[in-house]
């Protein structure tokens, strides 16, 4: 009876394994590569401009970085720098981006393409009552929670992503104590009332669920707690210590709010037999990527 | 006396040449079997030496059948022959005759009405579709799902048959002049002749009747022999086999009828309407083969009593179940598993018939996972399917039936986990479950009453409900061994949509001319929906805390009433027409739209018939799906403020042609569809529940295809083979900016070949080939990084347009062999089969695989290679 089923169970595996056949495929004949250019633009850090070209499905090279682009800085419409060519696609200047709400250009110039990108620096950003922390420890995983509150009246159509850069916590079971990067299963916001009611949330970013993205419209003005939850922690942990968050709220212009929804969603669909992945957002006439313009706050939480 | 002997001698060769030369005197010998009349006029001319003179149009369109005479005079069969046509003769002289018709004795302005029930002699139950025909007039009635029919007389004396595939030819003789209230029982005949000539009246007749090749009827009988998946008699497969269906991906159902998705199919079973027809994420059907009495697919012309779906409705009538003896029958199958009981509860009066089945993946499971210790003792995971049906039916009397359904059927994945470890005097018990279940629910209770007077009310009260449920459990119990203290912390997370209808129906068929029948009816239904609600739970010993999130419940109402005129104002032609005018409510908004059905089929004779139909469909809610494979928890959507209602017209034409043991069909349709909903680009399907709203887009399709089948339905042989070519595409405003791309199952080209032979008696071996072209879908062609500072590493990938590329054509070969064996009362079936046969790997999905140079290789993915099956099965 046993060798029965074993056999048979083997001769069903052995079916089921081939399974997968290679087909045809040759989208190559008329591929010409497209510009690919990023820039994210923060009043605290450097100029950069990341310059490529689009590359074949198919094609086992990596994509191949733009080394001769011309790539002119302005602030406030003059001229203000060249940024400097770093290898593999990379173009930087010395200078910060410009403050908060001044205007800045970007012109980039290629013999295959030039196009100009101009846009405005966002308020900074201020978070408020950021100070509140809890951990509770329900069964199957930690919940870590954090309040904040954002006020922007003038400007409602700035829009958010909030993620948590980095978290630390350490354990302690029969064989020691270890430390170990948190694994977040899931970041949301929560309104303040008796429901505890998730006003927002991001299933979709399967791949970092750490981040979510929103519009002002839905929370400017109200104090949200933000919830931190994972069901990943070992089965024979005894207690918890140590524990280190870095929370970071962005505020980004609308192309790189669009840039970080249609990315999420995309990579979320990518390989999947049953997903139908769409066209990531772009501000690159004739090409793909994104220059967009943030500003950020953070705040590092500590517990206990 | 030598006078007398001498006038003799003189007369009598006289007399004997008188007799020898009267035609009517001749003893003749002609055998002719489904003959035309002008066939049999000839041979008769041959062997009598008479001559027919005759319009031809008075035989135009006149059915086949026997004519037998050996070495006999003929005049009598003759006469009789010729009576079934309303024919006779007039003698010009003795050699020369005129058909001319028969003058009646009907008294004009007077009607007499034939009405009652056709059942099977044996067991009580009542048949559908059967012919009840005025012999030698093209009067007929069918029955209909209830086994009624009604029939108007020609007033005089005449005689009907009934006939239907199975069973011998009833024939009762009515005298005339009054009302009939008859309720015929008919013998079946397992004598392959007689069945075969049974058949092909029934097919001729019914073509000559019907004409309507976008229907397609099946019985339990013909599903039986067909090859499936382990063996697995399914009807929607089985309707796969015929043209202008199409299944979704390898091994799934999702039907597909003539470019439409497969939420556009309403399929009923007993009037009822089944939300998710399927088990096993699709692949297997809800429907048990021993309880069908007959199911119906219609492609094109719907009735108007039908509505609420755009592309098609397959409506399944179950058995009522043994008026007289009880029997049953047990099978063991590959995958499943089912019992079958039936019988009288009340001898003649009330029949019971139940069934169930539940498959046995998750045993055949657990027992490979001890025997290769794949299986945690302290867990179990696996995966079964079960349900069952309960029908009750009794008789008041001959006019009143009541009728009780009841179906209930669940998918059910599961897995569990426990834990138990020590550790520093502390006990710990943890418990992990999750579990996803799924099914429908359908409830129905129906009378049908009839009247005297050849109306017919049928009134049905269901329920119907479909459900998707999702757990997660995980508790944790610490015991403190030297305190005695207990902490207990548990999570829960659950997930619940569905869609629950419940309705009242009436229906009233009427016939109040010979040429026009007239049906009507009401309905209205309540709709309960829960597009999707998420339940967070969490408990730390005494305190507890929920968090609800996604849609609320919505609440609608639909309302309807139809009317249709079938009217038939000589052989050659029939109407039906019929308008039927929904509303519904939901949220305040209030939609209503009429919609018309109208067909027209007209024969210019020699069994030809040409057929034209124009329907409009309207589907108030629809099962939000991601733009792969149909899953369980695909979310059923009403129509609301911003969501119209979907809207089909399609308008159809075909042929029919049927000559000896075969028939043709051609059909011809073009479908176009509005406000149908699609998932916008990047649209997440597995979290839009809260906010399904926004995460759509409306658009519309255009369907058209060509249908040819031939088949041959008489023999030891039979089979078809049928052809389609077919296109669908899409448009929406939202997505590519209006360009029409090919709906994912536009499958251009769709064969199948289907044939079944009787190897020796109880030897019994079908075969089916099917082709398909392949499915579109869209991929990726180029790449480009998208770094993030905290994502530095992931690519995009650029797709071609939408549904730009075709996975490769789908065809396989199934073959299966049953061997029955007859015992006293008991029958036991071997039924041995292969799927797959020569294991063509047919794709369910394309992936990217890389090859050694690194390079990305697209591969086709399947999941249902070579699959052998064996069924056992007795009945009794």
């Amino acid at each position: 009876m046993v060798k029965y089923w074993q056999i048979r169970c083997l001769l069903l595996l052995g079916l089921a394994s081939s399974c997968t056949r290679e087909i045809p495929f040759a989208p190559d004949s008329g591929f010409e590569p497209r510009p690919v250019v990023y820039g994210f633009l923060c009043p605290d850090s450097a100029i950069a401009v990341q310059i490529w070209k689009t590359q074949s499905i198919t094609a086992p090279e990596a994509t191949a970085p733009v080394a001769n682009a011309v790539v002119n800085w302005f602030t406030e419409g003059s001229f203000t720098d060249v940024l400097s060519g770093k290898g593999g696609g990379r173009y930087a200047s010395p200078l910060n981006a410009p403050a908060p709400g001044k205007r800045g250009e970007l012109v980039v110039l290629n013999s295959d393409f030039n196009f100009r990108r101009s846009f405005r620096m966002p308020d900074a950003l201020q978070l408020t009552e950021t100070d509140t922390f809890t951990a509770l420890f329900p069964p199957g995983g930690a919940l870590f929670t954090f309040r904040f509150r954002i006020t922007d009246p003038d400007s409602i159509a700035d829009f958010y992503r909030l993620y948590i850069q980095h978290a630390f916590y350490a354990f302690s079971d029969s064989a020691g104590i270890h430390d170990s990067v948190l694994r977040s299963e899931k970041v949301d916001i929560r309104a303040f009332d008796p429901t505890d009611y998730a006003v927002a949330s991001n299933p979709a970013n399967r791949l970092n669920r750490k981040e979510i993205l929103f519009p002002d419209t839905e929370f400017n003005g109200g104090t949200y707690r933000g919830a931190v939850g994972t069901f990943r922690i070992p089965q024979a942990a005894k207690t918890y210590r140590t524990i280190t968050m870095r929370l970071v709220v962005e505020r980004c212009d609308e192309a790189l709010y669009r840039y970080y929804n249609t990315r999420m969603s995309h990579l979320a669909q990518q390989g999947n037999p049953a997903g139908q992945p769409g066209p990531v957002s772009s501000n690159i006439p004739g090409g793909f990527g994104v220059i967009g313009a943030y500003t950020q706050a953070s705040k590092v939480y500590r517990w206990p | 006396m030598r006078y007398l002997t001498l006038l003799l001698l003189f007369l009598l060769p006289g007399s004997l040449r008188a007799q020898s030369d009267n035609p009517w005197q001749k003893r003749v010998t002609i055998r002719l079997q489904h003959a035309a009349p002008a066939e049999v006029l000839t041979a008769v001319e041959q062997q009598s030496g008479l001559r027919f003179h005759y319009d031809a149009a008075l035989l135009n369109g006149a059915f086949r059948s026997d004519f037998n005479v050996v070495r006999g005079r003929f005049e009598d069969p003759l006469r009789n022959y010729l009576l079934q046509f309303g024919l006779t003769w007039l003698e010009q002289d003795p050699y020369n005759l005129v058909l001319i018709p028969q003058s009646g004795k009907t008294r004009p302005g007077l009607q007499y009405r034939l009405s009652g029930t056709v059942a099977d002699a044996a067991d009580g139950e009542k048949l559908i579709g059967v012919i009840v025909r005025v012999d030698g007039t093209y009067r007929y009635a069918q029955t209909n799902e209830q086994g009624y029919f009604s029939l108007l007389l020609p007033g005089d004396s005449c005689r009907v048959s009934i006939f239907y595939p199975g069973f011998s030819t009833h024939t009762d003789t009515l005298a005339g002049g009054r009302n009939y209230l008859r309720h015929f029982r008919m013998n079946s005949n397992d004598s392959t002749r007689e069945l075969e000539i049974q058949t092909l009246r029934f097919i001729d007749f019914r073509t000559i009747s019907n004409g309507q090749s976008d229907q397609i009827s099946i019985g339990s009988r013909k599903l039986g022999q067909l090859p499936f998946l382990f063996g697995e008699p399914d009807l929607i497969k089985a309707f796969m086999f015929y043209p202008g269906v199409s299944g979704g991906s390898e091994g799934l159902l999702g039907l597909h009828i003539r470019g439409g998705s497969m939420d556009q199919n309403l399929i009923l079973l007993d009037g009822v309407p089944v939300f998710n027809p399927y088990h096993l994420y699709g692949i297997f059907g809800v429907f048990h083969d021993d309880l069908i009495k007959r199911a119906t697919l219609s492609k094109g012309s719907f009735d108007a009593s039908k509505s609420g779906r755009l592309s098609g409705v397959v409506s399944v009538q179950t058995r009522d179940g043994d008026l007289f003896r009880w029997k049953g029958s047990v099978g063991l199958g590959t995958l499943a598993s089912r019992v079958m009981l039936e019988g009288p509860v009340s001898k003649g009066k009330t029949s019971i018939v139940f069934s169930a089945r539940r498959s046995h993946l998750d045993f055949m499971a657990d027992v490979f996972g001890r025997v290769t210790g794949a299986t945690d003792t302290a867990g179990a995971n696996g995966y079964y399917f079960y349900d069952a049906t309960l029908r009750l039916s009794h008789r008041f009397s001959e006019r009143s039936r009541l009728g009780f359904s009841f179906y209930t059927g669940e998918d059910r994945l599961y897995y569990t986990d426990y834990a138990r470890y020590t550790g520093d005097s502390v006990l710990t018990r943890e418990r992990r479950r999750q579990e996803s279940r799924w099914g429908n629910t359908l409830a129905s209770l129906q009378w049908d009453y009839h009247l005297r007077n050849g109306l017919t009310l049928h009134q049905t009260l269901w329920h119907s409900a479909y459900n998707f449920n999702f757990e997660q459990r995980y508790a944790i119990t610490r015991d403190n061994l030297i305190q005695g203290s207990r902490t207990v912390q548990a999570t829960e997370h659950d997930f619940n949509s569905g869609i629950e209808q419940t309705g009242f129906k009436s229906g009233l068929e009427w016939t109040p001319l010979r040429s026009l029948r007239i049906s009507s009816g009401l309905n209205a239904s309540r709709l309960f929906l829960r597009p999707g609600l998420r339940i967070y739970s969490n408990q730390v010993n005494q305190a507890y805390s929920q968090t609800r999130s996604g849609s609320e419940p919505l609440l609608a109402g639909e309302f309807g009433a139809h009317v249709q005129a079938d009217y038939t104002p000589d052989p050659h032609l029939r109407i039906q027409a019929g308008l039927h005018q929904a509303v519904f409510g939901v949220n305040d908004k209030i939609y209503s739209l009429p919609q018309p059905r109208l067909q027209v089929r007209w024969s210019p004779g020699g069994n030809w018939w040409l057929r034209a139909g124009y329907s409009r469909m309207q589907q108030f809610f629809h099962l939000l799906t991601n733009p792969g494979v149909g899953l369980p928890g695909d979310l059923w959507v009403p129509s609301t403020d911003s969501v119209k209602p979907e809207l089909a017209s399609q308008w159809s034409g075909g042929l029919t042609w049927s000559r000896g043991r075969f028939q043709f069909s051609a059909e011809a349709y073009h479908k176009a569809f509005s406000n149908l909903i699609e998932y916008r680009d990047n649209a997440d399907y597995l979290s839009s529940a809260g906010n399904w709203e926004n995460s759509v887009t409306a658009g519309n399709g255009v369907a058209h295809g060509y249908e040819l089948m031939m088949e041959k339905h008489r023999g030891s042989t039979r089979g078809w083979l049928a052809y389609t070519w077919s296109r669908s595409t899409r448009s929406f405003a939202e997505i590519e900016n209006g360009r029409a791309f090919p709906f994912r199952y536009d499958r251009r080209h769709n064969v199948q070949f289907v044939c079944m032979q009787q190897l020796a008696p109880g030897i019994h071996a079908s075969a089916a080939w099917t082709y398909q072209s392949g499915f579109a879908v869209t991929l990726p062609l180029e790449r480009y990084p998208a770094p993030l500072p905290d994502e530095p590493f992931r690519e995009i990938f650029i797709y071609g347009a939408r549904n730009d590329y075709r996975t490769p054509a789908n065809h396989r070969l199934d073959i299966t062999v049953a061997f029955e064996k007859k015992t006293g009362l008991r029958t036991r079936t071997w039924t041995v089969g292969v799927f797959n046969a020569y294991n063509h790997i047919n794709p369910f999905y394309l992936q990217f695989g890389f090859d050694d140079a690194g390079r990305r290789r697209l591969q086709a993915v399947g999941f249902l290679p070579l699959l052998p099956n064996v069924q056992w099965k007795m009945q009794w």
